[in-house]
């Protein structure tokens, strides 16, 4: 964590090789979080170097430590995601294959789930609620605490933890999982929920 | 348990699930954390190596502008571009230029051109841009096909996403700067340009035999195709948006009506 404070403070002060040992420290995370939100693997790679070209310039202006940093990047990224997403609204759907089936790509999955059911679990992040999608994504593919979160969202942490719990009930449905106490339905989607 | 203290149990499981802990899951909650520990293993991933060199090559780069601020930004663009192929060790930048689709440089040539666009503000400069790489998506898939000939097994289908992915991008930037100055000038140059774009996919998609590759090839003449007369329709309205878009051609296979004027993008 010094190290990375010590990064903040030369990227602060105008050295590009600071920002690049954040790079280093934060891109596979901030890679797997952009991939949650956009379908395209290689519209999150995009947006991954648009995300830390933005941070080097503004960075400068940043107030906080690395721990804010982490969640300041993380903001960058939803609104980037967010502007692609409204950008391509006209486009037609692309199959959700191309943003999981990349080359390159390790499957670390492959001992936990199956293929049929990684493929479900896509699909069923895909279709939850922006909010629920952004919290769960960041909490599990960027490996945030719910007050980091809390400040990229800027949310409450109270609404953060309750976004990140629906979203994890959401996320057991789908996959035909068992979970006591919530009523069967189907998967809320993104146009039918307001979080 | 209250609602509020399940969404804390659940957390501080996740937090533990997070750090590499073993999360235990209080009573109720286990298959939830079973879900999270699912997804988060699915969602792990690297940056592929040419793109980690290519974004930080990019960083690098773009510091060194911020502290120049040249006057231009075509300057400051081919500043960019000389100091990353400097940066990146045996020219790999420079070489990426003529790579393709599925190589190993082509996440770098992609890079670049993020790079560029990330130079443009405006709509019409970001709208000129997006033509241009549209452009070269449509050499890529002049070189493909060539391979193809030559025996090689080649996959045209990213080279026609791609390219599809510029036009709607083209269409994005123009609709962000409606009431511009240029803005009938913009739209002149996009049919022109797609004339010429529509002119050489004819020509490749009757080239093609695979059935495959010629629908890909044909849904980028209908994207193509659409824009195209979306721009037109607006130039007519003076510049406001068409009520309705324009749709592509019905016939999938047929010939979409192309400016023969404009026979090749090569340089």
């Amino acid at each position: 964590m010094e190290d990375l404070q010590d990064a903040l403070d030369r990227a602060q002060a105008g050295d590009a090789r600071g920002m690049a040992d954040l790079y280093r420290a934060y891109s596979a995370q901030l890679l797997a979080y952009l991939a949650t939100q956009v379908r395209r693997r290689e519209d999150a790679e995009d947006l991954l170097g648009e995300v830390f070209l933005q941070a080097m310039r503004d960075v400068a202006s940043f107030d906080g430590t690395v721990g804010g940093f982490r969640a300041w990047l993380y903001r960058i990224a939803t609104n980037r995601a967010v502007d692609l997403a409204r950008r391509n609204r006209r486009r037609p759907e692309e199959p959700l294959a191309i943003a999981i089936e990349q080359p390159g790509t390790a499957d670390p999955a492959g001992e936990a789930l199956g293929r049929v059911d990684r493929e479900r679990l896509w699909r069923a992040v895909t279709a939850l609620p922006e909010a629920q999608r952004q919290v769960v994504a960041m909490r599990l593919a960027g490996g945030l605490s719910a007050a980091e979160i809390a400040k990229a969202v800027g949310k409450p942490v109270g609404a953060v933890k309750a976004l990140q719990h629906r979203a994890l009930v959401n996320l057991t449905k789908a996959l035909g999982g068992p979970y006591p106490g919530v009523p069967e339905g189907r998967l809320e989607s993104r146009e039918e929920t307001r979080d | 348990m209250t609602e509020a203290r399940e969404h804390d149990a659940l957390d501080a499981a996740l937090g533990r699930l997070v750090r590499g802990e073993s999360a235990q899951a209080p009573e109720g909650l286990d298959p939830l954390v079973q879900t999270a520990r699912a997804a988060r293993e699915a969602f792990a991933t690297e940056v592929p190596d040419a793109v980690a060199r290519a974004h930080i090559a990019a960083l690098t780069g773009a510091a060194t502008l911020e502290r120049k601020r040249p006057r231009h930004r075509v300057a400051m663009v081919l500043i960019a571009a000389a100091i990353t192929t400097l940066l990146l060790a045996g020219g790999a930048m420079a070489a990426s230029a003529g790579a393709l689709p599925g190589q190993l440089l082509y996440p770098v040539k992609r890079a670049v051109e993020k790079i560029d666009l990330a130079f443009h503000r405006d709509p019409a400069s970001r709208a000129r841009l997006h033509l241009e790489f549209a452009e070269r998506r449509l050499n890529e898939l002049t070189t493909l096909l060539e391979l193809r000939k030559a025996g090689q097994s080649v996959d045209i289908g990213a080279a026609m996403s791609a390219y599809q992915s510029e036009i709607s991008q083209v269409q994005s930037a123009v609709a962000e700067d409606p009431f511009g100055a240029s803005l009938q000038a913009l739209l002149s140059h996009v049919q022109d340009e797609l004339a010429g774009h529509l002119a050489v996919l004819a020509q490749l998609r009757d080239s093609v035999v695979p059935q495959q590759a010629r629908d890909a090839i044909q849904n980028a003449i209908d994207r193509a195709e659409t824009a195209r007369a979306n721009a037109l329709q607006r130039r007519v309205n003076g510049g406001q948006p068409a009520d309705t878009p324009t749709s592509p051609p019905s016939s999938p296979g047929g010939r979409p009506s192309v400016n023969p004027g404009k026979s090749s993008t090569h340089h």
